[in-house]
């Protein structure tokens, strides 16, 4: 290339300024069709766009052809996205009918992070608005752990120093505070979602020699899903990270009231005085609470 | 002259570190023999030289990807592949991921790091919607200027140099919005913004190869060789190779409309695409090259063919530059 050839990055304010606001628009408009949106035209667009319609049909079809393949693309990767985050609804209410929920929840919810890990989060309420799903009135909160296990499972390390403990015997208790593990949770259900993540999960259960426990658990779960609507509260679920996978069990009310107040940042003191009140035993919950890896440290 | 006294250094060769493989990829077995003599008749056994990773995949704060990228870099040289940057966009490059790419890139000190030409988010209607997707761009000054800003932001924070990879588009921005007109050619476009933003070219041979495809080109391999001719040689710091899917018609009215091949890297490295690699390693010698494959991904042992492929075609080609040159000195 002729150096004097070469487009420099030089021109004029008014040519300038218009290249800045057709690259806008374009811009603008890709984005705003690819999420089958309509975003407002310029008029000196709208007056070339129906130029070019009324006289060049071949363009449109080369505009359409391009489109369908970035809306493919976008929506396919949605729901790529979507059943890695929520794998259990996935698997319970099966890929076609997944991929028909995910379609819905990527035109409804715009996209808004660069990260599709990030996308989901409005999951768990939308699948309560959709009709065809009522015959699983379970999904929703088990959308809402699959997100929190998917969210935990991103959360920053920690780093797990039992050796910190010795400072509970010299330390001052009132100012120290148990680090909690990352992502450390409570949720509450109504329905049995740990039942239906073992379910989906458990490789036994999926295996030949599983067929009689899971059966079995079927029977549990469905059992647990008709009294749903019977109990007085939901049960609490703590989640936690202690390793790379997310850990989750069912506690009681005066269990979840002691991570509660971990969580809080409560003092050590705060949080040896709420086990007491609920009459837990003391050594036995900080051995399990060290082991279990729901406390790294105390700091 | 011998092959060790060459001017030419050989190419180093990598591929594309996807999820399915990172068992395959870190194992310490080695691949089994037949498979290496199956794929290469100099019974010679290749290492893979480098590995190129999605940096997005590794943005998550903490868990399992983080150990992951750990033992990764732990047994390969690293080339990190960014996609969320979206440095065409006339938005400004978000700080939060921009924070991330540089904690990433100081943290795994890679061989390489890369971008692509394009955009992928806009604000409309008061909201930013990312596409998640690698949308293309005008080639006019007023983008050149916003990307060349943009890398230098980027380059800025990282503190070397990015490679730019060339895009594989499905729309022409003046064909969508009429007064977004181009006034350059993509390789002036690319010349120029090397020149400006001091960074390099990822040339991605798919991607050209799939665009003349697609605008139905004669001879399009003829068209993209004249083309690299204007790229200096010092500019190509990395070739891409890939395959793509061919797009069986479903229809008489599909074959009526424009069928489109789509970029899905999801088949051997095409032949056009071999044929391509060893007329650009010729224009731009030792140029470091990496093989992708990212969709109805093979065996690790498929794919490590792949760049075995590749390794002796680099082998080649240095080997009769060598040879014209002893030629020339006789």
């Amino acid at each position: 290339m002729n150096k004097s050839d070469k487009p420099a990055i030089h021109s004029s304010g008014d040519e300038e300024n218009n290249q800045v606001n057709a690259n806008q628009d374009y811009q603008r408009q890709l984005i705003a069709k690819i999420f089958n949106m309509h975003p407002p035209y310029s008029q000196k667009q709208a007056i070339e766009t129906a130029e070019r319609i009324q006289f060049d049909a071949s363009i449109q079809v080369n505009i359409q052809t391009g489109l369908n393949v970035y809306t493919n693309n976008f929506i396919e990767n949605g729901i790529r996205a979507l059943s890695i985050t929520f794998p259990t609804v996935e698997g319970l209410i099966g890929e076609d009918s997944f991929r028909m929920l995910s379609r819905k929840l990527l035109r409804h919810e715009a996209k808004a992070s660069f990260d599709w890990a990030e996308y989901g989060i409005t999951l768990p309420t939308f699948i309560e608005g959709q009709e065809a799903l009522e015959t699983y009135p379970f999904l929703s909160e088990v959308a809402q752990l699959d997100w929190a296990i998917h969210d935990v499972q991103r959360q920053a390390d920690k780093e797990f120093a039992p050796s910190t403990l010795a400072s509970l015997e010299t330390g001052d208790t009132d100012l120290l505070c148990f680090t909690a593990a990352p992502g450390l949770q409570l949720l509450t259900f109504w329905f049995p979602v740990v039942d239906l993540y073992q379910l989906i999960h458990d490789p036994y259960l999926q295996s030949e020699e599983g067929i009689l426990a899971r059966k079995e658990l079927l029977k549990n779960v469905t059992e647990s899903i008709h009294n749903a609507i019977n109990i007085a509260t939901p049960r609490s679920l703590v989640l936690w990270r202690a390793e790379y996978k997310a850990q989750f069990e069912y506690v009681s009310d005066a269990e979840a009231d002691v991570i509660q107040k971990i969580n809080a940042q409560a003092s050590v003191n705060a949080v040896i005085d709420t086990i007491g009140t609920h009459n837990i035993d003391l050594v036995e919950w900080l051995s399990k609470a060290i082991s279990n890896k729901l406390i790294f440290a105390v700091a | 002259m011998n092959s060790k006294s060459n001017t030419k250094p050989n190419s180093l060769i990598g591929v594309g570190l996807r999820h399915s493989h990172y068992a395959a990829a870190l194992s310490k077995q080695p691949l089994a023999d037949e498979v290496l003599n199956s794929i290469n008749e100099n019974g010679k056994k290749y290492n893979i030289d480098f590995v190129e990773v999605h940096a997005e995949n590794f943005f998550a704060a903490g868990g399992v990807t983080q150990s992951l990228l750990h033992d990764i870099a732990q047994a390969y040289p690293l080339s990190l592949h960014g996609t969320s940057l979206g440095l065409g966009s006339t938005l400004s490059v978000p700080i939060d991921i921009l924070q991330q790419f540089t904690k990433l890139v100081k943290r795994t000190q890679p061989l390489l790091v890369s971008e692509h030409l394009c955009f992928n988010r806009a604000q409309v209607n008061g909201d930013i919607l990312h596409s998640g997707d690698l949308l293309p761009i005008p080639y006019n000054t007023k983008s050149l200027r916003t990307i060349v800003t943009h890398i230098q932001q980027v380059q800025d924070s990282i503190q070397r140099p990015l490679l730019i990879e060339n895009l594989s588009a499905y729309i022409t921005p003046s064909e969508l919005v009429a007064h977004t007109k181009d006034d350059m050619s993509e390789f002036e476009f690319l010349v120029s913004m090397c020149e400006s933003a001091g960074c390099g070219i990822l040339l991605d041979l798919n991607n050209l190869i799939i665009n003349e495809l697609n605008r139905k080109t004669p001879d399009p391999l003829a068209v993209i060789e004249k083309r690299l001719q204007a790229l200096p040689a010092h500019m190509v710091g990395e070739i891409h190779l890939a395959g793509y899917t061919d797009q069986l018609p479903a229809s008489d009215e599909d074959i009526k409309q424009t069928s489109f091949i789509i970029d899905d890297h999801g088949a051997p490295v095409s032949e056009q695409c071999w044929q391509l690699y060893q007329y650009a390693l010729q224009q731009f010698p030792g140029t470091p090259t990496l093989v992708e494959w990212d969709t109805k991904i093979p065996a690790w042992p498929v794919l490590v063919n792949e760049a075995n492929k590749a390794r002796l075609i680099a082998e080649a080609v240095v080997a009769t530059a060598d040879e014209s040159s002893l030629a020339s000195h006789s």
